[in-house]
């Protein structure tokens, strides 16, 4: 699909396949088009050129309100002059559903998003979580081919928003139904999703299932804004068993695996806490192991994030869990190394 | 001493000069004496008013102009807030402000200036032409409410309706009337309230054609009659009626 408002190319080119049952996120910064894709999908933008298929059918050309397709919004759009039980009827009362029918799945459906207690209230009488259920069930309750979702829980705190997400997933799970998650935070898409697919400026990055976002990003993109990241320029000066070596001064080394063409990669990307650092100098000869001393400690509670100063390759930012274990102090002499697959070749800055 | 007690009286004064006239009027219309002094309370200045055919006239004719007062007001009114959502942010409160003006231009200004052009332009005077005043005046009322009433309205609720299955009509009926009905019932009600008290325009346009208003001023001149009492209770009855109503009805109730 694309898609140009003007001159700009808010979509340009996608291709997406989504498996029955799936939960399947586009993840990207705002702006980078994956609402207009999202929209795209429930009928509400016309693609300039490319097609929407559901299944073997081609809904290009269905309009909104005939595609079996259902969208939570980010803003919820309730109905404020309908009480929750005549917000989620309304999609079924316009089908013409039967009234005891009508009745049976909106209390169904508002006990599975755990509001039927809600059912008389009007929506100014709720909370923002308790809002967000009823715009699920509204959407639920037409038992939609594809459920879509714009950054739904946007609007909450971060402790409703993780309750929201497991019980979210928990939902997609026991209903089976296709959800297609739009969202520009990736620790959300991780713990959510089956598959993701990482936007930006209108192009699909990457599609793969959060691991290999997140520990094989193929572009740099990707592994920036999926996480905290160091990117060294990398050197073959040895080459043994698959394994390229890059020789700093006075034993200092960077070793990485070469690709599946037998090449090494230019830049190497290595995730903060990945990296062990050691007091001791103790590190095998063969392993990556770099020098340097300690610039600054910052603690997170979970965590504590050190910024290393190399010789080598300038500053390390390192985060080690907090097991009980000692920690360096400001100035001390660290020795830095992390595993083989921690590091992971990335193309040069300016390609994509 | 107690406090504020001099802002106190102060207010009580001022509250009795606002109502006192209006009390008064009210008072006398149940007087049973025709003399400026209080007797025993009775209806018959209102059995005279609904005898009297000149009474009746005017009052139907104050009714007309209300309604299509009303009519007119909304349908230009409506169109023009639909219009000014169009309008970028930051030049909307100045449209909103130069749509208001009729109610900062003196009524005087605006009766005589509709006078003067509708006789350059050689029409009769009539109740249409005092309709066609009243819209003009009543217009920022139902702009106001209507813009106000559509600043709150989200847009995207429509698309959601959409996506549940609406057709447009559905959408219109089910969504759009229901959310903005208040606001077109109170702006409906603020304009009949604008026209029926409305005199000054009405005098220097609608000739023969006399209103409420114009009547109770015409019987004035020609000196006190104990009828007027009834007249005007009925006229201040019916505005503040309408006006309680429209503020209730612009308030929403969700």
């Amino acid at each position: 699909m694309t898609k140009r408002f003007g001159g700009f190319r808010a979509v340009d080119d996608v291709t997406l396949e989504i498996g029955e049952g799936e939960f399947f996120s586009l993840l990207g910064p705002s702006g980078c088009g994956k609402t207009t894709c999202l929209r795209m999908m429930a009928g509400f933008e016309q693609p300039d050129s490319g097609a929407v298929r559901l299944g073997s059918r081609d809904v290009t050309g269905t309009p909104a309100n005939r595609r079996p397709v259902n969208l939570v919004f980010q803003s919820y759009e309730l109905f404020p002059h309908m009480t929750v039980f005549d917000n989620v009827a309304f999609g079924l009362k316009i089908k013409r559903v039967g009234r005891t029918e009508i009745e049976a799945r909106v209390t169904r459906t508002l006990e599975s998003v755990t509001a039927a207690h809600l059912a008389a209230r009007y929506p100014r009488e709720l909370s923002g979580g308790q809002q967000q259920r009823i715009a699920l069930a509204r959407a639920l309750v037409n038992e939609p081919g594809v459920l879509l979702l714009d950054e739904p829980l946007s609007a909450l705190d971060v402790k409703l928003r993780k309750q929201m997400q497991q019980e979210l997933k928990q939902i997609q799970h026991r209903l089976g139904t296709t959800f297609v998650y739009v969202t520009h935070d990736q620790e959300e898409a991780f713990v959510m999703s089956d598959r993701i697919a990482v936007m930006n400026e209108g192009r699909i990055l990457q599609v793969a299932v959060p691991r290999e976002i997140y520990e094989r990003p193929a572009t740099r993109f990707v592994a920036d804004f999926v996480g905290s990241l160091n990117v060294f320029p990398f050197r073959m000066d040895e080459r043994a068993a698959g394994l390229a070596t890059m020789l700093v001064e006075d034993g200092q080394r960077i070793v990485a695996k070469l690709d599946a063409s037998g090449r090494a990669a230019t830049h190497l990307g290595v995730r903060p806490e990945r990296i062990r650092v050691q007091l001791a100098e103790t590190a095998e000869a063969s392993a990556t192991r770099l020098v340097g001393v300690v610039e600054s400690i910052d603690y997170f509670g979970t965590s504590t994030r050190l910024q290393v100063a190399t010789a080598a390759v300038g500053v390390v930012v390192c985060e080690s869990a907090n097991t009980g274990t000692a920690v360096p102090e400001q100035g001390e002499r660290v020795s830095l190394t992390w595993d083989l697959d921690a590091a992971f070749g990335l193309p040069p800055e300016d390609a994509r | 001493m107690p406090r504020h007690l001099g802002a106190k009286l102060f207010v009580a004064a001022l509250l009795v000069f606002l109502f006192a006239p209006v009390v008064i009027v009210v008072m006398f219309s149940f007087n049973s004496s025709a003399e400026l002094h209080l007797a025993g309370l009775s209806t018959r200045w209102y059995q005279d008013v609904f005898a009297d055919p000149e009474a009746m006239q005017a009052l139907k004719h104050s009714a007309i102009a209300a309604a299509a007062t009303a009519v007119g007001a909304l349908a230009l009114g409506m169109s023009a807030a639909l219009a000014l959502m169009r309008v970028p942010q930051r030049l909307r409160p100045i449209a909103l402000g130069l749509s208001a003006l009729p109610i900062a231009v003196p009524g005087l200004m605006i009766a005589f200036g509709l006078a003067v052009l509708y006789r350059q332009l050689n029409f009769e005077q009539s109740l249409g032409l005092t309709i066609s005043g009243h819209v003009l005046i009543a217009l920022p009322f139902v702009l106001l409410t209507m813009s106000s009433a559509l600043d709150r309205f989200s847009f995207s609720m429509l698309e959601a309706g959409r996506d549940l299955g609406a057709s447009a009509p559905r959408l219109y009926w089910s969504i759009v009337l229901p959310i903005l009905r208040p606001a077109i019932e109170g702006a409906a009600l603020l304009a009949m309230a604008v026209s029926l008290d409305e005199f000054l325009i009405a005098f220097f346009t609608a000739g023969a054609d006399t209103t409420l208003p114009m009547l109770i001023w015409a019987r004035v001149v020609r000196g006190v009659d104990p009828s007027l009492n009834a007249l005007a209770a009925l006229l201040l009855i019916a505005t503040t009626a309408l006006a309680l109503l429209a503020a209730r009805r612009t308030r929403p109730r969700w």
